[in-house]
């Protein structure tokens, strides 16, 4: 009898496992409706475990509790599964000790399974979606539970095993359910997240790496961009597929916390409702806050945008493309990438952008400069600088590349500070004056990339025009362009963020700083310059030898929150309930901030248009000239 | 409807670059909002990468005649009377900006195309109002500190499109890409010298119509539904007394 009951429960354990196997060949055929997009799976799945133990548990342990849970529920879920199955061994199913370790998993799994339960009781926050989450605690116990009450009637009632059939058919209901949260429900991301993390389309993340710039389409494609979903790579569409709804994205969206018509969760959800042919009604976490309803349907071929299908329009043009909702996913789901290539369908195929958005491109397109402003009136801010504008017959060690920024007399004032600096430092710099165009960052991140590939080939001639050691910026912005985003068009030179290069003068004792004794001075993060270029020290190190008291925000960093700049907002007249600078400012008032220090145009002007009482908003450049003594 | 556009080949006021003209735009725009089944652009020149641009608005065929530069207006009339830019008949709407912006556009060269084709003109159209005639335009005329004047016009007629109107289609990048851009080569026959230097006439003393009406400025008569020959009487009164007209008696110039 014992072998009877034994091979009973392997043999559940076995069925399952085919259940499972044959509820993800429908999935796998759907996601083969999306770009073919070849990849190396083998190696891939080889990386798997690495990438799952080390990138997807960084981010799950930054959630108090996630990490825990996961490793008792999935892992003892697993084991024990495995160990079960492993009970075709005739020999095994004789052993206590075999019997014993099936237990000791299974009731690790129902630990696992309680915190799990713990989660949305007594009440759902809410970041977290409830509809079939709510009994997935019920499936996992009952297959837990009666996995470990079989093992316990293995080991205490060896001859009267017939009374494991109970907790049999309890595992056997609790599998039917896990089979069915996988095929038709949540848990589907078991499956889907080890495909994504497989087959990820920014593999160069994986160890602590970064990749962050956007990749080139081919304007010559049928379809630009995404407007169904059979129009994302294979990957991609399994990406949608591995969101496990945990909120985090949601949590960190600068664009959420405005009251913006986006919420990355429920975006991510919304392309895979599309992809799957469900109707929005299944998605049950928050949606995307103020956003008109939308019909709710879609289908591989059908519109992803738009009030009669899935997401709302407005709902993309809300992104400041900040990334935040990148770095928190446990998933590593690239929810921008998503954006862009739907801002890319819209954009190419359709030209549906907000009107603000419609006029910026059209001069980008037509006069080179998003606000249609003459070109040798950029830097008519360092008018008394004196500063040479680069020929192609001369040559400078430093090129400065002034952005859009220049423009605006605020930050004609941060740039000056920066040349006073540089000419302190007995740098050799210039600048391109009338030959500086727009980089392209706004149109690209609108989603036009005709306009950005045009610019950036006008771009690229000039700059292989002149004669240059580097280049330096005050915009991480342009930085983000012409570092990461022209070399795969033909632009490959070393540039640098202007703080980068301050620092570098600082320690190398060209510039001789001594720190003022200022009220206290907490730094924001320019998402371009930290999260999208990993510099998060060197302006830290300015500011330290530059101001005796620093204070951080809560959040800095990888985590620092977006000033609301990026990505096209400000021209894509987006609709809010607060604005994205606001609850910055607020962020830096409550650690008692009375200076924020910023290091892009885009943070300074937003910043700066903060209502007064609120801190005062200086550029590091400022701060360092203020602090320099004669070296 | 079939309508042509008239491209002509802009340049941006601020960066000097090549740029669609806002008015040619809109041109588009209204041609769309009338209804236009079938749309051609239509420059007299050669064939530039500009004029591509046009395409991402909304024209699916551009046609360029290359060396109509020399007498635009020959050129283009040419080309809209021969009736051979459209499989089916001719076009019943030419549709140009108010006002170009190239080097040596002319704001005339509507005005003397619908000379050339004896065509009606309406100027300075923002937007179409509500059709109520069969073979006739009802049209809003953009004027002055914000003014809407509705007229009508009758069809074939030549419409001009000021920047002032809203009606900017969509820029679309997919169907820039799909554009055809067509170089006709073209020859016209450069007017004589005669034409050319118009006609000589006597000096005539014109009327003083501002100052006269300066003087005169207080009120006016007002007449409540008046009689038809009454009421014209009384506004060839008020013309004389403006000095508009010449005085009863006294001989019409010539």
């Amino acid at each position: 009898m014992a072998g009877r009951t034994g091979l009973l429960a392997s043999g559940l354990v076995w069925g399952m496992a085919g259940a499972l196997a044959v509820s993800a060949v429908p999935m796998v055929r759907r996601w083969r409706k999306g770009k073919a997009s070849p990849k190396d799976m083998i190696r891939g799945l080889a990386a798997v475990p690495q990438r799952y133990l080390v990138d997807v548990h960084h981010a799950v342990e930054r959630r108090k509790g996630a990490a825990p849970m996961h490793a008792l529920v999935a892992g003892g879920t697993l084991a024990g599964s495995a160990v079960l199955a492993a009970g075709a061994i005739p020999a095994l199913r004789e052993s206590r000790l075999y019997w014993g370790s099936v237990g000791v998993f299974f009731v690790t799994a129902i630990g696992g399974t309680y915190l799990v339960w713990k989660r949305r009781n007594p009440r759902k926050p809410s970041w977290l979606s409830g509809g079939k989450f709510l009994w997935l605690p019920n499936a996992l116990l009952a297959w837990n539970l009666g996995g470990a009450l079989v093992a316990l009637v293995h080991v205490a009632m060896p001859g009267r095993t017939g009374v494991a059939l109970v907790p049999l058919a309890m595992m056997a209901a609790g599998g039917a359910g896990l089979v069915v949260q996988v095929a038709r429900g949540p848990m589907r991301h078991a499956f889907s997240g080890v495909t994504w993390l497989a087959a990820h389309s920014r593999p160069e993340r994986f160890g602590g790496g970064r990749s962050t710039d956007l990749r080139p389409l081919d304007l010559a494609a049928p379809t630009l961009g995404a407007l169904v979903p059979s129009d994302f790579a294979w990957n991609i569409l399994a990406s949608f597929d591995a969101c496990i709804e945990c909120g985090r994205c949601e949590q960190h969206c600068p664009a959420f916390a405005a009251g913006q018509r986006l919420n990355p969760k429920a975006l991510i959800q919304g392309l895979a409702l599309s992809a799957r042919g469900e109707d929005a009604s299944v998605y049950t976490g928050s949606p995307a806050p103020n956003a008109p309803a939308t019909a709710g349907k879609g289908s591989m071929t059908s519109a992803i945008i738009g009030a009669d299908a899935m997401i709302h329009p407005d709902t993309l043009w809300a992104c400041t493309t900040c990334r935040s909702c990148v770095e928190q996913c446990p998933m590593m789901i690239e929810h921008v990438d998503a954006i862009v290539d739907l801002r890319r369908g819209q954009t190419l195929m359709l030209g549906e952008v907000r009107p603000g958005a419609a006029d910026a491109l059209r001069r980008l397109r037509d006069t080179g400069e998003s606000g249609g402003r003459s070109l040798s009136a950029r830097a008519d801010g360092l008018a008394g600088e004196n500063v040479p504008v680069l020929t192609e017959e001369d040559e400078t060690d430093v090129l400065l590349w002034l952005g859009d920024g220049a423009y605006e007399l605020r930050y004609a004032r941060t740039l000056r500070a920066l040349v006073k600096l540089l000419r302190l430092a007995d740098v050799k710099f210039a600048i391109l004056g009338e030959a500086e165009l727009d980089c392209g960052d706004l149109a690209r991140r609108l989603g036009d990339e005709a306009t950005f590939q045009g610019l950036a080939a006008e771009v690229i001639g000039t700059l292989n025009s002149r004669r240059f050691q580097r280049i330096v910026t005050a915009d991480p912005h342009a930085l983000n362009v012409l570092k990461n985003e022209y070399p795969a068009l033909g632009g490959k030179w070393e540039v640098v963020h202007h703080t980068t290069f301050l620092d570098e003068l600082v320690s190398v004792g060209r510039l001789k700083l001594d720190a003022r004794d200022l009220p206290s001075v907490a730094y924001h993060d320019p998402c371009y310059l930290g999260r999208y270029n990993g510099e998060f020290d060197a302006p830290r190190r300015l500011l330290a030898a530059a101001c005796k008291t620093t204070v951080e925000m809560e959040r800095h960093g990888k985590q620092s929150m977006c000033c609301g700049g990026g990505g096209g907002n400000p021209v894509s007249d987006v609709d809010a309930e607060q604005r994205i600078p606001d609850i910055r400012m607020g962020q830096a008032a409550e650690v008692g901030a009375a200076i924020v220090a910023v290091g892009c145009p885009g943070c300074t002007a937003m910043l700066e248009g903060v209502p007064e009482p609120r801190p005062e908003v200086k550029d590091i450049a400022e701060l360092v000239l203020e602090a320099v003594v004669p070296a | 409807m079939k309508a042509v556009i008239l491209l002509s080949a802009g340049i941006d006021p601020v960066s000097g670059r090549p740029a669609p003209v806002p008015g040619e735009i809109r041109a588009i725009g209204l041609a769309r909002e009338l209804g236009v089944a079938q749309m051609i652009g239509l420059h007299a020149g050669p064939a530039s990468p500009a004029l591509a641009e046009y395409g991402g608005y909304g024209l699916t065929h551009i046609l360029c005649l290359k060396g109509g530069e020399t007498d635009p207006v020959q050129a283009l009339a040419e080309a809209v009377k021969t009736h051979a830019l459209f499989a089916d008949g001719g076009p019943d709407l030419v549709l140009a900006a108010s006002r170009g912006r190239g080097g040596s556009d002319t704001g005339l060269l509507p005005y003397q195309l619908a000379q050339a084709l004896d065509w009606p003109i309406a100027t300075d159209i923002g937007a179409p109002m509500e059709q109520t005639a069969a073979g006739q335009l009802a049209l809003a005329q953009f004027r002055a500190r914000g003014a809407v004047k509705p007229v009508s016009v009758t069809l074939p007629c030549v419409v001009t499109v000021p920047e002032a109107a809203r009606c900017v289609p969509a820029f679309v990048f997919a169907r820039q890409r799909e554009t055809r851009v067509d170089e006709e080569v073209v020859t016209v026959h450069p007017v004589s010298a005669d034409e050319e230097a118009g006609t000589l006439r006597p000096y005539r003393r014109r009327p003083k119509l501002i100052s006269g009406a300066s003087k005169d400025s207080g009120g006016g008569q007002l007449m409540v539904d008046p009689d038809p020959h009454e009421a014209a009487r009384a506004i060839v009164a008020h013309l004389r007394a403006l000095g508009v007209l010449p005085n009863a008696g006294q001989a019409p110039e010539a």
